[in-house]
């Protein structure tokens, strides 16, 4: 915009030139002109008319005028528009996997009579987001695609948010589509963590890891907190039912008829990091109907109703080891409790009921800038204590716990490469014991 | 077997470039410090033979970033690191990274030396820059508009200023941005009717106004005194930010920095010393 104007003038003074010559070589003319008599009177001096040239360039340099106040508006206005795209913020990342698995669900048919192996390694597309991002005046917009989804094209975060700047808790209000604020885990980006998957407690109670509903977060010093309603019990109605090939599971029951809280209160003192969590909801489930096998009968899609119990804590610690690089220790444990209950004629079933806890150890080393350790030690177990005498489940659940031992090595090629491999060996309880390691190699390119 | 030995090859080869970065200490961030980090390097590396700094501006946010993408061994910035600036490095190298204070600023807000304006409040200096006031007469100024010069949003200088002055509202669309403090201050200095602002140190050729806290208060301009008493209103720290504690070569810097003999070099570039 300066140098436009800039620009412009010096196209001025160059276009005002001539008539600025002419007016220092005025006088010399005169010099030459024979000079008047003394004694008349010199007449009264009229101001001189300019000249058809010198109009001429007033002409130019008024019209030149109006073309840079012109520019200086749409300077002002080109200028709001570059302030306003650079509230706008595109992001991705994509990775790219390699896996092996000793006993996978694809990797060992077991409808066969004799279990054969059938696919026990494999190259796979693991996450492809594409994050789109507004943070304008009090607003925020967020759309994520997931392009790499078993239902095709899918939303992740989508959500609209109000955002406060007139107190000093920075309260955002999202409506939307986003995670479970609960915990750290569950939480954490797919592109930041460093095991490959979630573990098995999250995955058992946060399957899917988001919901829709209505969020309040706030942070003040070093408290923060996010709390939530959300729908609780089907993500996708539609989509549920379809899945379980069953036109009305749950007659004329409203299955979010009950909203689901759930929240954290958190603390942030830069090298220590914690929070408790809560969940309470009530809903029904539908337990997907199961195909006939070799050994056992088909089974139809069953529902049932509970109500829902999780608590959470969690806690991180970041060590800075000197001539070595940053050391994170961080720990996790659940407790989660479903109560079957009667809804809309459906009889509650005290063998539905169950109690759950989990932990989650983790420790991440890095060395230098560019490499990294990890090793995560996880456990989940579904409580005998917690399910009625008499239950079939009562017998499952003495032999269900799992145990696993995850380790690898991060490489950080670039800013926006991250490379990781890793092993995983869980342990099952005596009975369920099988060999089911899993390794992994993965290429992540962000942006 | 021969899986995990492909996967530790493919590793090493990637690992080759990293070595051959190794070298010289690279600073990069606030263009309000990069004057004050090219003198502290010139005069390190005239003390220290052998010793190798490079310093860039770019902005506060743009020397963040570079520490949290590793491209930087030191962010020089003019604003604190924000919750999530922190919280992404804490993620990408499990520390919360180091917050060293190396100056003190008194943020100047300047008019051109023909302006009768001396003083203004921090609510007047919202509405100017907010475009509420776009008149100098609303201010008790001359009937003449309000040309207003700002920084790029990458800049530190640019956040503060609106965090503090305008309460994180907007600037006016009619604000122009300025690729550096020295440009505003060139620019404020050809400009009868303009108002800018940027780091005390680059206050030549123009008028740095008093201000007052509000209207009652009576009007502080930026000194040694008056920045490091506080009572200025927009005095303001500025950082070093490391990844991890400092060591080595970078320790031996920074230690000099802090010393007398570096923030004499801070009193000299124009900004007032730490302690």
């Amino acid at each position: 915009m300066t140098r436009n104007k800039a620009h412009i003038l010096s196209i001025s003074v160059f276009l005002a030139a001539p008539a600025a010559l002419a007016q220092t070589e005025a006088p010399v003319a005169a010099d030459v002109a024979p000079a008047q008599p003394a004694e008349v009177p010199a007449p009264q001096a009229e101001p001189a008319k300019p000249s058809a040239q010198e109009t001429a360039q007033q002409e130019k340099i008024e019209a030149l005028e109006l073309k840079v106040a012109g520019l200086e508006e749409t300077g002002a206005a080109s200028q709001a528009s570059i302030a306003s795209s650079s509230k706008l913020k595109f992001s991705g990342f994509v990775q790219g996997r390699y896996e092996w698995h000793q006993e996978a669900i694809n990797g060992i048919d077991y409808s066969k009579a004799t279990p054969a192996v059938t696919n026990s390694d494999r190259f796979l597309v693991r996450h492809a987001y594409l994050t789109t991002q507004y943070k304008g005046t009090n607003a925020e917009y967020v759309m994520q695609l997931d392009a790499n989804n078993k239902d095709g094209l899918v939303f992740k975060d989508v959500y609209a948010a109000f955002v406060e700047t007139w107190t000093p808790l920075n309260m955002k209000l999202s409506v939307g589509q986003f995670k479970y604020p609960f915990g750290y885990e569950l939480l954490q980006s797919d592109a930041e963590r460093e095991m490959p998957e979630r573990a098995n407690i999250e995955k058992f109670f946060f399957d899917g890891d988001r919901d829709r509903g209505v969020r309040l977060q706030g942070s003040y010093d070093f408290f923060n907190f996010s709390v939530a309603l959300v729908n609780g019990t089907v993500f996708d109605g539609s989509k549920n039912l379809a899945a379980n090939k069953d036109p009305a599971p749950y007659g004329s029951a409203d299955p979010n008829e009950f909203k689901d809280w759930v929240g954290r209160l958190g603390v942030d003192f830069g090298d220590i990091v914690g929070g408790v969590s809560g969940y309470y909801g009530k809903g029904l489930y539908i337990k997907a109907p199961v195909a006939a096998t070799a050994t056992t009968a088909a089974k139809d899609a069953t529902p049932d109703s509970r109500n829902k119990y999780r608590l959470g804590a969690d806690l991180q610690a970041y060590i800075d080891i000197p001539g070595v690089g940053g050391l994170a220790l961080k720990g996790e444990v659940i407790y989660g409790k479903d109560t079957a209950r009667q809804f809309h004629g459906i009889a509650a079933d005290p063998c539905k009921s169950s109690a759950t806890f989990g932990y989650i150890l983790s420790a991440v080393q890095n060395i230098s800038k560019d490499f990294g350790l990890v090793l995560r030690f996880d456990s989940k177990d579904t409580l005998a204590s917690s399910i009625a005498d008499g239950c079939k489940e009562k017998t499952d659940a003495d032999t269900d716990k799992v145990l696993t031992l995850g380790g690898g090595f991060l490489y950080y090629a670039s800013s926006n490469v991250k490379a990781t491999f890793t092993y995983e060996h869980p342990t099952e309880q005596s009975g369920k014991k099988v060999d089911n390691d899993f390794a992994m190699a993965q290429l992540q390119a962000r942006f | 077997m021969k899986t995990l030995s492909g996967i530790l090859l493919v590793a090493s080869a990637l690992a080759i470039p990293t070595a051959a970065s190794a070298g010289s200490i690279t600073i990069k961030g606030s263009d309000t410090m990069v004057l004050l980090g090219q003198r502290w390097a010139e005069q390190y590396m005239a003390k220290v033979p052998g010793s190798s700094l490079q310093v860039t501006g770019g902005g506060s946010g743009t020397g963040i970033s570079a520490l949290i993408n590793g491209t930087t061994d030191i962010c020089q910035a003019s604003r604190s690191m924000s919750a999530a600036e922190k919280t992404n490095l804490r993620d990408r190298y499990n520390t919360p990274g180091v917050e060293i204070p190396v100056a003190r600023d008194g943020l100047s807000v300047y008019v051109n030396a023909a302006n009768p304006i001396k003083e203004l409040n921090m609510d007047q200096l919202r509405l100017i820059f907010t475009g509420k006031i776009i008149n100098w007469k609303e201010v008790g100024g001359s009937d003449s508009k309000i040309i207003l010069y700002s920084r790029e949003n990458s800049s530190g200088t640019y956040v503060f200023f609106k965090e503090h002055v305008l309460k994180n509202a907007d600037y006016s669309q009619r604000a122009q941005s300025m690729p550096g403090t020295a440009a505003v201050v060139n620019a404020v200095s050809k400009e009868k009717n303009s108002i800018g602002y940027g780091g005390a140190a680059y206050a030549k050729g123009i008028q740095v106004l008093g201000i007052k806290k509000d209207a009652e208060s009576p009007a502080v301009e930026p000194s040694l005194a008056t920045v490091q008493n506080g009572s200025y209103p927009l005095s303001r720290p500025l950082f070093f930010y490391l990844r991890n504690k400092a060591t080595g070569d970078i320790k031996s810097f920074i230690d000099w920095v802090l010393s007398a003999e570096g923030q004499e070099i801070v009193t000299k570039v124009g900004y007032f010393p730490v302690k």
